[in-house]
């Protein structure tokens, strides 16, 4: 996926695309290996689970990137399409029997139908307005769950167990490696994306919708495609992590996770994929043992902070620092100076 | 000659304003045709309408013998109708080459799975679609601004980026909502040869503008928009002389 | 628009946070041993920050009472030291908790948390690794579902029967009782096992009111209880302001009714001079009597202003479970089956423990009147 182009660059004038960012792809091919291997590594019951619900986390932030970052559609209906997920594997696999190899991408189906619902509903509103009517999407489906006695109401489900290629996934390691197989697959598909076609459409229906349509480019179907591909995903998220929780109640459809996935995207930038997966490792990762730095009650606080500063100096997050000029800048005068040191 | 666009009757009411009344309009192929009037005659509202951006109240549109009367702007662009606005619409946070290569994508035909898996035929045809936009930001002398972020290029800069897109598009009728408004003088003479040398490549253009003088050096025909009403239509020489025009602008000037 | 759109994350963003970083308390581990006995470690999963922080730390006092008062009496051969994990209410890190608590950490035996959507999943854990479990919610699925958990505490169906008995036995012939429950789960749920219990002692109640949650003015609901005048109102509410407002515009409407309710932790505090009268059902108040008020005394030298049932329930859990690490030893399965032979146990807020049957500890709850200032314990007599 190299640049064949290669435009006469005139000195450097003006923010450009970051040469820096060469290093990135090494970094990230070497990164995911590592993660591969990490649980035979690192062999512990209790934090390979860990590590699983960091990697659902992980899969639920991109979905808010993908939505918020590279479409521009201010959703905060990520609590409905993962709720929806969770109870739709526990009733396709843990009730049903049927495998997750075949019953998870039923499951991202199921997902993928509620956000496009979700977009169909909020097609004509924008920011706030948008944000509120996703956010209701949860409240809605969690009141339909409540009331359904087939689904344990109030209680929820407990007792299933959720297989993937004839395994139970509670079993830590495999929960953690099919977690990771559709964390890498949606990587693809948003580096794909972000580069092809579908990418700069979404880019202009977020930049521009006016401008966007004038150059052929159907906004709806694009914001549709991108909830529906969010909502596959995140519903993806929630089927996994019934298996990790081992039990399903209205409470998959609560606003903290929402809250909390969003404020692991807008730390780690919406629109940079490495950022906002570091920062949910961390962050996943500081709340879990939060006790241990004393910090337990003031987990949200620290949260609330991070967003606040966050978006007052860092208004594209951490990942922005990725592409900003000024850490540009300085890393080339080190790179020049090392090499000018060397000869 | 065929002809490329013909608008009939077109009227659009905002409260009870009639910002356009029974307007026609018709622009032949390869033309280079001048939309004129005075500030808030309709001008813009009578492209909107004609390219889908705003709803029609009365009226038909026809697009290559075509009724398109009433399609959104996305499917007449998808038609080959593309335009530029007054005040620009760019995609402020992208670099140029991004901007143009967006209005490439309507020739940019791939689909699942090249899409959502980068495979050698997206690579194949990402890469002989960009070397078409450096072609023509080459041509646009734009070519050195090509990695920069449009919200930091100048005022000029900006309108021709927003020309190239429209252009990218490789449109069978390029709309131009006033181009050259702002621009200094020797930029203005650059966008004239600019839009000879599009229609003499076979391009069919509108274009609304307020520099006469530009128009009438280069359009093939001329429209007069007035209150809403066209007031004159036809060859620059002839629409020159047309007193209801003459007046128009007159009536204009006293009132500034 | 991006200026509204950034402003829109950021006021959503702080006002989520704000909203959820309620009620949070600071928490602290646990003590070490003596020097020379053996120590023996067991897991405390609690919400002790979080929105449901005010029982976690209830259950942590009761837990930390215990330890020092066990400790310091030295009749065991060992020291006991809770390992206390604050799971910040949060499901997702109850489970983890849990699962660190009995693998990682390889402690035989788990205590907490409290609320239900965090006991299951951490009861799930604990049941597919035979792991016993000490549990205090009054959900009947937690010991209906799981072999593994003993109830330290009184399901909801069986303080329910407590309420029946006690009418039973002081309902008078041409007297009536009348439901009222919130349109909730809990008051649906609630109003449901009353309504069964009751027919089985030949009650039919005159009246069921259902009222939606947060509502300003109950007027309605008193007048029509007011036309009625029963004897009893059986209350099935568990969201404090409602039971507050409920019980004074009973009183400014003049209703003289008896109200019996469950334990809506902060009713009588919302509802001051109204709530004098009001019997509430609950494993343990701490009233005037003398076990009563030394474990209260324990439970606030723990920090806690005003001690609850979770509290005097974890205080017993913990000497119980000292007895059967005493009794069956300190493997998982001894602890098991040292709980099982848990029979007529005493405890300081209850002398009638019982595992040896079933694993739901009591088999009934206790009312109490406010009179005030305290508890008076009027059932059972
Ligand atoms: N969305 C709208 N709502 C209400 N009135 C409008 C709207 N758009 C345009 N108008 C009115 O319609 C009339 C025509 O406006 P239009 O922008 O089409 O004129 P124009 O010829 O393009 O003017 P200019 O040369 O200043 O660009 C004006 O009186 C304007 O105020
Ligand atoms: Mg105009």
């Amino acid at each position: 996926m190299t640049d064949t182009l290669s435009p006469a660059t005139t000195g450097a004038t003006g923010r450009r695309a970051p040469s820096a960012g060469n290093l990135l792809p090494i970094i990230g091919v070497v990164v995911a290996a590592v993660a591969v291997v990490l649980p035979i590594l690192v062999d512990d019951f209790a934090f390979n689970y860990l590590m699983s619900y960091t990697v659902i986390t992980c899969i639920l932030a991109l979905t808010m990137h993908l939505l918020m970052g590279l479409a521009g559609v201010f959703s905060l209906g990520q609590a409905a399409m993962f709720g929806a997920g969770a109870y739709a594997a526990v009733v396709i696999i843990g009730q049903t029997g049927i495998d997750g190899t075949l019953g998870l991408f039923l499951v991202a189906a199921v997902g993928a139908v509620i956000g496009i619902l979700m977009g169909l509903v909020t097609l004509r509103t924008t920011d706030l307005y948008l944000a509120l009517t996703t956010l209701a999407f949860g409240y809605i489906v969690e009141n339909l769950v409540r009331n359904s006695d087939w689904l344990g109401g109030p209680q929820g489900i407990t007792g299933f167990d959720i297989t993937f290629a004839g395994s139970y996934l509670d079993e830590p390691k495999l929960l953690y490696w099919v977690g990771l197989g559709f964390l890498y697959l949606l990587i693809v598909i948003i580096m794909s994306v972000r580069r092809s076609k579908v990418g700069r459409a979404l880019m202009a229906t977020r930049e521009s919708p006016i401008a966007a349509r004038s150059i052929g480019i159907d906004t709806r179907r694009y914001k549709l495609l991108a909830f529906g591909v969010a909502g596959a995903f995140a519903a993806v998220a929630g089927g996994l992590y019934t298996a990790y929780a081992l039990v399903v109640d209205p409470s998959v459809f609560g606003i903290d996770l929402t809250l909390s996935v969003l404020a692991i995207a807008i730390v780690g930038g919406l629109r940079s994929m490495p950022g906002i997966i570091v920062v949910a490792i961390v962050l996943t990762y500081f709340r879990n043992s939060a006790e241990t730095f004393g910090a337990s009650q003031y987990v949200l606080l620290i949260y609330g902070l991070l967003i606040v500063l966050t978006l007052r100096f860092l208004p594209q997050g951490l990942g922005g620092l990725l592409t900003s000029p000024r850490v540009l800048a300085a890393t080339r005068s080190i790179r020049a100076r090392f090499h000018g040191g060397t000869q | 000659m065929t002809v490329i666009l013909e608008a009939r009757g077109l009227t659009r009411k905002f409260g009870g304003l009639t910002a356009v009344d029974n307007a026609d309009i018709t622009v032949d192929e390869h033309a280079l045709h001048g939309l004129i009037g005075p500030n808030g005659a309709g001008k813009t509202t009578f492209v909107n309408m004609i390219t889908g951006v705003d709803s029609i109240d009365g009226g038909t549109v026809t697009f290559e013998g075509k009724d398109v009367t009433g399609l959104r702007s996305f499917h007449m662009a998808s038609l080959g109708m593309a335009r530029s606005f007054q005040t620009s619409q760019l995609f402020e946070e992208e670099s140029v080459l991004s901007n143009v290569m967006a209005g490439r994508h309507r020739h940019i035909d791939y689909g699942f799975p090249h899409t959502f898996f980068y495979t050698p035929k997206t690579s194949r045809v990402e890469r002989a679609n960009r070397e078409r936009c450096m072609a023509l930001l080459e041509q646009l002398n734009l070519a050195d601004d090509a990695k920069r972020l449009v919200a930091e290029l100048p005022y000029g800069r900006r309108r021709l980026v927003e020309m190239a897109r429209a252009i990218a598009s490789e449109p069978s009728l390029l709309v131009l909502d006033e181009p050259a408004a702002g621009l200094p003088g020797s930029d203005v003479e650059a966008l004239g040869e600019t839009l000879v040398s599009l229609s003499k490549n076979g391009y069919t253009v509108l274009i609304i503008e307020h520099n006469i003088g530009l128009l009438m050096s280069i359009c093939d025909g001329l429209t007069v928009l007035s209150e809403g009403r066209v007031i004159a239509d036809g060859v620059p020489s002839v629409v020159r002389a047309d007193p209801q025009v003459i007046e128009a602008y007159i009536g204009r000037s006293d009132d500034a | 628009m991006i200026r509204s759109r950034k402003f829109a994350i950021t006021a959503l963003a702080v006002l989520g946070v704000t909203a959820l970083a309620g009620c949070a308390q600071p928490a602290d581990t646990g003590d070490g041993g003596d020097g020379d006995k053996a120590t023996f470690k067991f897991a405390v999963v609690a919400e002790e920050t979080g929105n449901y922080a005010g029982y976690g730390t209830q259950l942590v006092a009761g837990v930390k009472a215990a330890v020092k008062d066990i400790n310091a009496a030295g009749d065991y051969n060992f020291t006991l030291e809770p390992v206390i994990y604050d799971c910040q209410s949060d499901q997702a890190i109850c489970v983890q908790k849990t699962r660190q608590a009995i693998t990682s950490d390889e402690l035989p035996v788990v205590m907490g948390p409290i609320v239900s959507v965090n006991i299951v999943p951490s009861a799930e854990v604990t049941n597919r690794a035979g792991v016993p479990h000490l549990v205090m919610a009054v959900l009947p699925a937690l010991t209906a579902d799981y072999d593994n958990t003993f109830r330290w505490g009184t399901q909801n169906d069986r303080s329910n029967q407590t309420v029946v008995d006690y009418v039973e036995a002081n309902l008078k012939p041409g007297e009536d009782v009348a439901i009222v429950n919130a349109t909730t789960d809990f008051g649906k749920g609630g109003a449901v096992i009353q309504t069964e219990q009751l027919a089985d002692i030949g009650v039919t109640p005159a009246l069921t009111i259902g009222h939606d949650p947060d509502q300003a003015d109950y007027t309605p609901v008193i007048t029509q209880l007011k036309e009625l005048n029963p004897r009893y109102v059986l209350l099935s509410d568990s969201n404090p302001a409602d039971v507050a407002k409920l019980l004074r515009q009973a009183k400014e409407l003049g209703l003289e009714s008896e109200w019996i309710g469950a334990d809506a932790s902060g009713s009588i505090d919302l509802a001051g001079a109204a709530a004098i009268g009001y019997k509430t059902v609950s494993p343990w108040y701490p009233t005037e009597e003398a076990n009563s008020a030394s474990l209260a005394e324990k439970l606030q030298a723990q920090g806690i202003e005003i001690p609850g049932w979770i509290a005097a329930m974890a205080y017993d859990a913990t000497l119980g479970l000292a007895e059967a690490v005493a009794t069956g030893g300190t493997t998982s399965e001894e602890i098991w089956s040292g709980l099982e032979g848990l029979s007529d146990f005493d405890g300081l807020a209850r002398g009638d423990w019982d595992f040896s049957k079933d694993h739901m500890g009591l088999k009934s709850s206790t009312i109490a009147t406010w009179n005030g200032t305290g508890y008076e314990s009027v059932w059972p007599n």
